[in-house]
């Protein structure tokens, strides 16, 4: 990877931008292994290498490790043999948002990583396959959820609104692949509570219990590459339990590691679980995120009104 | 498919207490070779890394995905 420039996008966003970045995507991507097509989808997923002009080298779409490897093998040989003519300057002065100020980084907020995997059946097997997002919290909503002259042992629910949002935006079975969010009406149970256990100088630490249950009607999708229908019910039901420090002269929390477990059933029309219907056990965790780059990418709901009151 | 781990019950949900959380937390965070994509220094945004190819005399390698690929996708 040292030869070339690697860079993460999500395409289902910049292929539909109106702007030079949405453009000089799609001008790669028409000249790759999916330019043209329209059915079943309209999606640009894969692997693009390309010049600065946005001339294609070699592209392709597969989770094959040794197949990525010999698309950048024929990349760099075609590289190489137009390097006088493919190291143009990019072009610049471009005065953009790269988010078209849809999102902030909450800078002084909390953010944290959140992991989903299936638990071990009956059997003791288990999927290997995982997944990850992460969820973001205002400096405002920080302080929120921390109560003043919290007593120890006391049960104090987060707000309303936070907990819903991690129940409606994030306990979502995204194992193998995206799935929407719930809607309002589908939260039928969602308590998340905060409990003081210890109180040390400007330290608390905090217990975190919580329960939530989300159930769905059929939402009758089809899903088009396997013409599968999202024909049944879908549901989530979770036990939550954590183990939070927060320091109150920083206002920050030190360690935030929580978890979400129970029953997952039904499917959607991308996570691919028509093979799963369940009830089958998954769990999820929660995590500080770190400052990286990558830690820094947006909750993948960030588009779907993510900061409003449920 | 993994096989089984010794370490953690039969019934999970069993594990849903402050004596098994560290062992459940541990077990759905990802492995450290379940993180190797994260070693490679992906630029997360399109523009930029064309600017950094040009200075770099570099092509590009773009990860493209319906979804952020580096989270949920």
């Amino acid at each position: 990877m040292q030869n070339f420039v690697p860079v993460a996008d999500n395409c289902s966003y910049t292929q539909n931008l109106q702007n030079m970045e949405g453009e000089f995507f799609c001008l790669i991507a028409e000249q790759g292994h999916y330019g043209g097509r329209t059915k079943p989808t309209t999606t640009r997923q894969g692997l693009y290498t390309c010049t600065l002009a946005g001339e294609l080298l070699a592209s392709i779409n597969t989770r094959d490790g040794d197949e990525v490897a010999e698309m950048m093998r024929q990349a760099l040989e075609k590289w190489h043999q137009k390097r006088g003519r493919a190291v143009e300057v990019a072009p610049g002065g471009y005065d953009y948002d790269p988010h078209n100020g849809r999102w902030e980084y909450p800078e002084d907020g909390l953010v944290l990583n959140l992991y989903a995997r299936d638990l071990h059946r009956e059997s003791g097997e288990v999927d290997s396959r995982w997944n990850l997002d992460r969820v973001w919290f205002t400096r405002d909503e920080v302080n929120s959820l921390i109560p003043e002259n919290m007593v120890i042992g006391k049960n104090y629910p987060i707000p309303r609104h936070l907990a819903r949002r991690i129940a409606k935006l994030h306990l979502v079975d995204i194992v193998r692949g995206e799935s929407p969010r719930w809607k309002n009406e589908d939260l039928k149970q969602v308590e998340i509570a905060l409990i003081a256990e210890e109180i040390i100088d400007d330290r608390m630490v905090l217990r975190l219990e919580g329960i939530v249950r989300n159930e769905a009607p059929p939402i009758l999708y089809v899903n088009p590459f396997s013409n599968q229908k999202v024909d049944m019910p879908r549901g989530i039901e979770l036990q939550l339990l954590g183990d939070l420090t927060y320091n109150q002269t920083a206002g920050t929390f030190e360690n935030f590691d929580a978890i979400a477990v129970g029953s997952r059933w039904g499917a959607t029309a991308f996570n691919a679980r028509f093979d799963d219907l369940g009830p089958a056990p998954i769990g999820f965790a929660f995590e500080l995120a770190s400052d990286s780059m990558i830690d820094r990418t947006p909750p993948q709901a960030i588009l779907s009104s993510y900061f409003e009151v449920v | 498919m993994l096989k089984r781990e010794n370490q953690l019950p039969k019934n999970t949900l069993d594990s849903v207490n402050p004596q098994g959380f560290g062992k459940l937390h541990s077990f759905i965070k990802p492995r450290r070779k379940e993180l190797r994509w994260t070693e490679i220094p992906w630029e997360i945004n399109l523009w930029e890394a064309r600017q950094k190819a040009s200075q770099q005399k570099q092509p590009l390698f773009i990860w493209a995905m319906n979804g952020n690929p580096l989270g949920c996708t």
